[in-house]
């Protein structure tokens, strides 16, 4: 009995190797190596460690610039897997505990075991990567755009606070942002374009995977039959190289729940072996010089930017509420007052509740612009077979029927939530910009020899 | 020490432009990398049969002789084919013509030796002749590079001469095997009409070959015209394409399904740890505490917004335009509420992982968005009805990605960039250029420009 079950726990290991190796982890330790990490063998250590460390460094990346992944500094590299393993929850003493380790060697095999289960369990970053894959050797997929890249890191930015003191020279400054900022709006043009012929052409490459199409003959140009045939060979082998990864995927869920099985005994034994050890019989090793990083209350700061803010916000809100509410009093005595004649002081029912909804409107469009797109996650696009032969999945903005809406999408509902966003999104940016109009034409009223006339409305 | 303060925070703002920028266009080169791979792989489905051409020339030498009363047949065969048609090409008009070679397209396609015989053919100055006759006569609905519909046409003329020499075909299995081989692949994947098509190139360029012993020189020269057919290699991608949707649908529904052994696993090893520690993870709380701050600033700018507006209709006869503004703070509020507790919550679960790392780790963060189990990281199939459609999803994805950016950059200048013209009072106001300048960045994004109209001081 015993025997079977460990062949079966080799095969299982076996095939979680492969899945790790097809998604580019690379040098794989072998199932062997793994079941004597269980033991807390000494020689598995090094195969273990590297494994850990070549899969944090796939899963997570530095901040700061303290480690270049290609330097062979090994307490850097303790430091970095110490940090990543804490990052993702991982509360082991040998991480976060109050005797760091300051050498590889101090940690055993069986603890890097139990952090690489933790790693894999705890988030799913097995599907991260196979996601990555997917986008990196399908040449139809449309990836997500890159995350946060697109889009600036504003705190960083804004967080500095408007200056005090502005001095007047800061013409060129100005002119270079003037400059940077049409340069974008150019830059955003292009790229809109090149998005439009990257569809056109997909289109057409899908359209000729259907065996009844006819392939278009729209192409125009040259006709080297030397490169005719690579092109689509390297095609042949990057999307059969993805079925391959995609086969192992699906072998490796199906022996998954063995895999956990075995990382629970893992638990156990370590768990055993901990009970034989008292860690007060540690000897109190003095605060080993462990590398620090200088970089690392970065958070620190931010939660206390984060709050400075919400409580001037805060602070403000009630100060306008209370101020508002003394001025309708004063307004209500004073009509009162004076008979009312400014006429109905009253709303009626029907004018509330059109205020009440636009405003409701307004603010639930603020909620939803944090949250992600329906299409955040990239897609896989396919033809819509022209006859159905189940009725369309509809997709519902609630959670019911998961599993049907997690894997398919409907271009036309997508399309319709990323319209509404468009809408919201441009209300909002309208409405701070008009802001803006106003208040500079206030100032420049102010201002004596100068007038400004806006640019005409089109 | 105020100045490079600002200088800083200007610094900043330009950096996050330029970012922005190198950003743009990486993407764009990544997109343009990609049409090329498309323009390639669309490109590559169809081979030239120059190839075939060549091979042939070679086997030509060799049995000639013994074929040489064969192609002398066929060649007058095919000359008078080429009167007959000529003439007929005066009188009828396209579609009849085009119905009358379908027909005999079909009837020949399912004859598979009659095929081989049109293959085996090696066409002398006659059938140049006839491709002159094409390239002039047809003309139709392509441009230059294609002639597969014309050699629809023109090639079927060939057929009726099949039908009266059915003796000739079995002399040719035998020697073109190789490339028929090839041939007979792609033509039996696909439909009989586009088997016509497939066979007339070969019959054009393996002629030259014959008559001249040259073989590849010549089949170049006179095949100038483009023969295609299809790659080898398109069946397999088809096939294998085929495959990678039905796997990826199979691993979307895989993935959606709990694994509560993995689940086990986690609580059991959770419980060693420290019971201080939060179940929430510092990588989880930092990205909560962007999404939060970012929430506090389009809080703050609608605030600022509303303020503005309020000012403007100080004088108060629009009931309707106070209560507005009434509901709105009394919304903003609400949230701004919601943002403080929420912001409380992630700073305690901070100071608990806080307190034990105190600071000496590196500061990481998630490669990617695989934080949550809940949440899929797995792209979905999106089945899309049209090229339009496809075409106006991706820009649409876009624009909401262009406007996302906009805001978040309109936000941050309008924070740095209030320092010019804050009430200073005594100081100078910005200059007419500065103004300007502010005017058309912040209030018309950059497109247009107001007017200043300067009132001189004249002495």
């Amino acid at each position: 009995m015993p025997r079977e079950k460990s062949v079966k726990v080799k095969e299982v290991i076996t095939s979680l190797c492969k899945l790790l190796s097809v998604l580019s982890v690379e040098s794989m330790p072998t199932a062997e190596a793994f079941r004597r990490a269980k033991f807390n063998r000494k020689d598995a250590t090094v195969d273990m460690w590297s494994l850990l460390s070549r899969l944090l460094q796939k899963a997570f990346a530095l901040d700061c610039a303290c480690w270049d992944f290609r330097d062979q500094d090994y307490d850097m590299q303790l430091l970095f897997v110490r940090s990543a393993l804490c990052y993702c929850g991982y509360g082991a003493p040998w991480v976060v505990g109050p005797w760091p380790p300051s050498h590889t060697e101090e940690v055993g095999s069986r603890d890097l075991l139990l952090a690489f289960g933790w790693v894999l369990s705890s988030g799913n970053l097995l599907d991260f990567m196979l996601a990555e894959k997917v986008h990196q050797l399908d040449t139809l997929s449309s990836a997500p755009l890159i995350p946060q890249g697109l889009i600036p890191g504003q705190p960083d930015v804004a967080a500095h606070g408007p200056g005090e003191d502005a001095s007047v020279k800061k013409d060129p400054v100005l002119q270079a942002l003037q400059w940077q900022y049409g340069k974008l709006r150019l830059q955003w043009k292009s790229l809109l374009s090149a998005q439009e012929e990257r569809s056109k052409f997909t289109h057409r490459v899908i359209s000729s995977i259907s065996p009844s199409a006819v392939c278009q003959p729209h192409l125009t140009g040259s006709h080297y039959s030397n490169m005719t045939s690579t092109a689509l060979d390297k095609e042949l082998e990057r999307i059969q190289s993805l079925n391959g990864i995609l086969e192992a995927y699906l072998d490796w869920k199906v022996h998954e729940p063995l895999f956990w099985c075995w990382m629970d005994s893992v638990i156990d034994s370590s768990l055993a072996d901990a009970s034989l050890v008292d860690p007060a019989d540690w000897p109190p090793r003095e605060r080993a010089v462990t590398v620090r990083c200088p970089h690392g209350d970065e958070t620190r700061r931010a939660v206390k930017r984060l709050d400075k803010m919400l409580l001037r916000l805060q602070t403000e809100l009630r100060a306008r509420r209370i101020e508002q509410s003394t001025l309708t009093l004063t307004s209500q005595v004073m009509t009162s007052q004076q008979g009312g004649r400014q006429g109905a002081s009253r709303l009626s029912e029907s004018q509330r509740m059109e205020v009440e909804k636009k405003v409701s409107g307004y603010l639930e469009g603020l909620r939803f612009t944090n949250t992600s797109a329906v299409t955040s996650r990239g897609f896989l696009p396919c033809i819509q077979d022209p006859q159905p032969t189940k009725p369309p999945h509809r997709l519902h903005t609630g959670e019911p029927g998961l599993e049907v809406t997690a894997w398919k999408l409907q271009a036309s509902t997508a399309l319709d939530e990323l319209r509404a966003r468009e809408a919201v999104l441009r209300g909002q940016l309208e409405r701070l910009r008009q802001n803006m109009r106003v208040e500079m034409q206030r100032q420049a009223s102010t201002m004596e020899q100068m007038v400004l006339i806006p640019p005409i409305k089109r | 020490m105020k100045t490079y303060c600002t200088v800083i925070l200007s610094m900043s703002l330009l950096q996050a432009v330029d970012e922005a920028v190198k950003m743009c266009k990486a993407e764009e080169s990544r997109l343009a990398e990609n049409i090329r791979q498309c323009k390639e792989i669309l490109r590559s489905m169809r081979t030239r049969v120059t190839e075939t051409a060549a091979a042939v020339g070679t086997k030509d030498a060799d049995i000639q002789p013994e074929e040489k009363q064969e192609i002398e047949l066929l060649e007058q065969v095919l000359k008078k084919a080429l009167k007959i048609r000529s003439t007929s090409e005066a009188h009828k008009e396209r579609h009849p013509n085009e119905r009358k070679n379908k027909a005999l397209v079909n009837h020949t396609g399912k004859e598979d030796d009659k095929r081989k015989l049109v293959k085996s053919v090696p066409l002398s100055e006659t059938s140049k002749k006839s491709i002159d006759q094409r390239r002039t006569g047809g003309n139709v609905t392509h441009g230059a590079p294609w002639t597969r519909p014309v050699l629809v046409r023109k090639g079927s003329t060939a057929h009726p001469v099949v039908n009266g020499r059915p003796s000739v075909s079995k002399s040719g299995p035998a020697r073109i095997s190789s490339t028929q081989s090839q041939q007979k692949m792609c033509v039996k994947a696909t439909n009989a009409e586009e088997s016509s098509e497939d066979n007339s190139p070969s019959v054009s360029c393996q002629e030259v070959p014959a008559s001249s012993k040259d073989g590849e020189v010549t089949a170049g020269s006179v095949c100038s015209k483009e023969q295609w057919m299809q790659s080898p290699l398109l069946p397999a991608w088809r096939a294998q394409r085929t495959k990678q949707k039905r796997l990826w649908k199979k691993v979307l529904t895989q993935q959606s399904k709990p694994v509560p052994e993995r689940t086990k696993f986690t609580e059991r090893l959770r419980d060693t740890f420290p019971s201080e520690l939060p179940s929430v993870c510092p990588a989880d709380i930092t990205r909560e505490l962007d999404v939060l701050s970012q929430r506090c600033l389009d809080l703050t700018h609608c605030f600022n917004a509303e303020l503005q507006a309020q000012k403007d209709s100080d004088s108060g006869t629009l009931r309707e335009r106070e209560y507005e503004s009434f509901r709105m703070l009394e919304g903003l509020e609400k949230m701004t509420a919601e943002v403080i507790t929420c912001a409380d919550q992630q700073k305690k679960d901070w100071e608990s992982w806080d307190m034990r790392i105190s600071g000496e780790l590196c500061p990481v963060r998630r490669r990617g968005e695989w934080g949550a189990p809940a949440g899929s990281c797995l792209p979905p199939v999106l089945s899309y009805s049209s090229e339009a459609e496809l075409r106006e999803l991706e820009s649409q994805r876009l624009r909401v990605q262009q406007l996302q950016q906009a805001i978040h950059l309109q936000q941050a200048m309008t924070d740095s960039l209030a320092s010019y013209w804050s009430s200073r009072p005594g100081a100078d106001g910005p200059s007419a250029v500065v103004l300007r300048g502010l005017y058309s960045l912040l209030a018309e994004g950059g497109v247009r420009f107001p007017s200043l109209v300067l009132d001189s001081e004249s002495d």
